[in-house]
């Protein structure tokens, strides 16, 4: 599969559903997480990536080709997320239950999409981190973006996103060693 | 946290219910912006087919082509082309735009030459876009009896050119515009003058004026009337169907002779309160030939064109 675009071409210009089942099972998880940095409610990302999937099978946007289908699709994420934090601006309070199982969630899925022990860790620490720092931190270290395409799904220029990156690495080497974790490759 | 099945489901199910949100929406903007659409359609044909007349406009000698009848007779193009004669068309032998009641024809034309001479034609004729013209064909002349005034009961009053334009509102001894249709020089009848016939009270009775236009044995007269029918002589026609002239109804009927295409050719109307009859007589080829549609041009410079 290359990056999704195929699959998706498949879908929009042939009607076939397999691709966009093939896009939903490839993406889903990342994009979930990535989403997570926003709204820091793993089941609202969900939500979120789970619209994102019905925008491609509604209006069947087509892509520009300027970047990777990945970009594209963690781009029309992106912007679901902030219309949803638009739209609801006011803090949203969920019970201790709730609460809960909103983290067995996120841990599932962390074991399932992250699986390394170590980048477990490193995702729980990096989602202590303020929303611009996680989602940049998960775009470069989890979804192995370059910056340059880090730079056009958060919207701002390679240099924001360098000078970004330093500063969120960082946060997250305090934020390791408040909780008692070294991390090599930081 | 739902599993890749069922986030793929509920993806489906949320697509499904979009396209038929779609479709739901679609049919209702069919039910509504359609008939919307169509009542506006018949609205703007109604209003077309009360008030659209097309408005005179003077010819612009610049750009319009001129065509030239045998005999010199210089006629500008014909303003609107929905009807009849297309803008810019020839006045040719085509009986396009003439109708003809059922068991009449259009007489044999004659020669016409067209041509885009540079003759000028006056600045300020009105040329109007013409419709489809009715022409009735006379089946039978009829004499009204003529009207007798008594001296016991009427007395008249002798009405000269000044007091008819007065009372008329127009002068129709200086219709400048007939030299312009016509192709040989047309004088206004110099003897004319007419009597008002009144009731002992003063109530006048009878106001029927005539306006004679004359080159030899040609002869085009306008009669005009307030208060009656402007002629002692009746015209029967096969079928009476009048045709639009900027809102007029206007009654045109015709005479065909066998050497002469059409040998009389009339009008009546009603225009402002004023009763008319036109005729054309003895109009010789090819004028002869468009004579309906020189008809035409006449009442419509009676009905719009602001005589002296």
């Amino acid at each position: 599969m290359d990056n999704g675009a195929s699959s998706y071409r498949r879908f929009r210009e042939d009607g076939d559903q397999n691709g966009l089942i093939e896009i939903i099972r490839e993406y889903r998880d990342g994009l979930i997480f990535y989403l997570n940095g926003f709204v820091n409610n793993i089941n609202t990302a969900e939500e979120l990536a789970e619209e994102t999937f019905v925008i491609l099978g509604t209006k069947k946007p087509r892509d520009k080709g300027k970047g990777s289908f990945k970009t594209w699709l963690y781009t029309i994420g992106r912007n679901r997320a902030l219309n949803y934090l638009k739209k609801n601006s006011r803090v949203v309070e969920v019970s201790v239950f709730e609460c809960a199982e909103l983290q067995a969630d996120e841990e599932t899925l962390e074991e399932s999409y992250i699986k390394e022990e170590k980048k477990i860790l490193l995702h729980r620490a990096i989602s202590k981190l303020k929303p611009e720092y996680r989602q940049v931190l998960w775009l470069t270290y989890f979804e192995d973006f370059s910056n340059k395409q880090t730079a056009a799904v958060m919207k701002k220029s390679v240099h924001n996103i360098e000078t970004l990156v330093y500063r969120a690495r960082k946060a997250l080497k305090n934020q390791l060693k408040l909780e008692g974790f070294e991390y090599e490759e930081l | 946290m739902k599993s890749y099945d069922e986030t793929v489901n509920s993806v489906f199910e949320k697509i499904e219910e979009y396209n038929q949100n779609k479709i739901r929406r679609n049919k209702l903007v069919l039910k509504t912006v359609v008939p919307a659409c169509c009542a506006c359609l018949v609205l703007v044909a109604t209003v077309l087919a009360l008030g659209g007349e097309k408005p005179k406009t003077p010819i612009d000698t610049s750009t319009s082509s001129q065509k030239i009848y045998t005999g010199a007779l210089v006629l500008g193009e014909m303003d609107g082309n929905q009807e009849g004669y297309g803008k810019g068309e020839a006045l040719t032998g085509d009986p396009d735009g003439y109708v003809f009641p059922e068991g009449t024809s259009f007489p044999e034309g004659s020669s016409v030459s067209e041509s885009t001479s540079e003759t000028s034609t006056p600045q300020n004729e009105y040329i109007p876009y013409r419709p489809k013209i009715y022409l009735n064909q006379i089946t039978q002349k009829a004499g009204a009896a003529k009207l007798h005034f008594g001296e016991d009961k009427y007395y008249s009053e002798e009405k000269n050119l000044e007091d008819l334009k007065e009372y008329f509102g127009k002068d129709f001894s200086k219709i400048d515009f007939i030299k312009d249709l016509l192709p040989n020089e047309f004088e206004f009848s110099d003897g004319v003058a007419t009597k008002f016939y009144y009731e002992k009270s003063g109530k006048l009775v009878y106001d029927t004026a005539a306006f004679i236009y004359y080159k030899d044995e040609q002869s085009i007269r306008i009669f005009a009337s307030k208060i009656g029918a402007p002629y002692d002589c009746i015209y029967k026609t096969e079928d009476d169907k009048t045709t639009k002239i900027n809102g007029v109804d206007v009654l045109i009927g015709f005479e065909p002779t066998d050497d002469m295409k059409f040998g009389f050719v009339f009008a009546e109307f009603s225009h402002n309160g004023v009763n008319f009859r036109i005729t054309m007589e003895n109009v010789i080829a090819p004028i002869y030939f468009d004579a309906p549609d020189m008809m035409y041009k006449f009442v419509y410079n009676i009905i719009e064109r602001p005589l002296q």
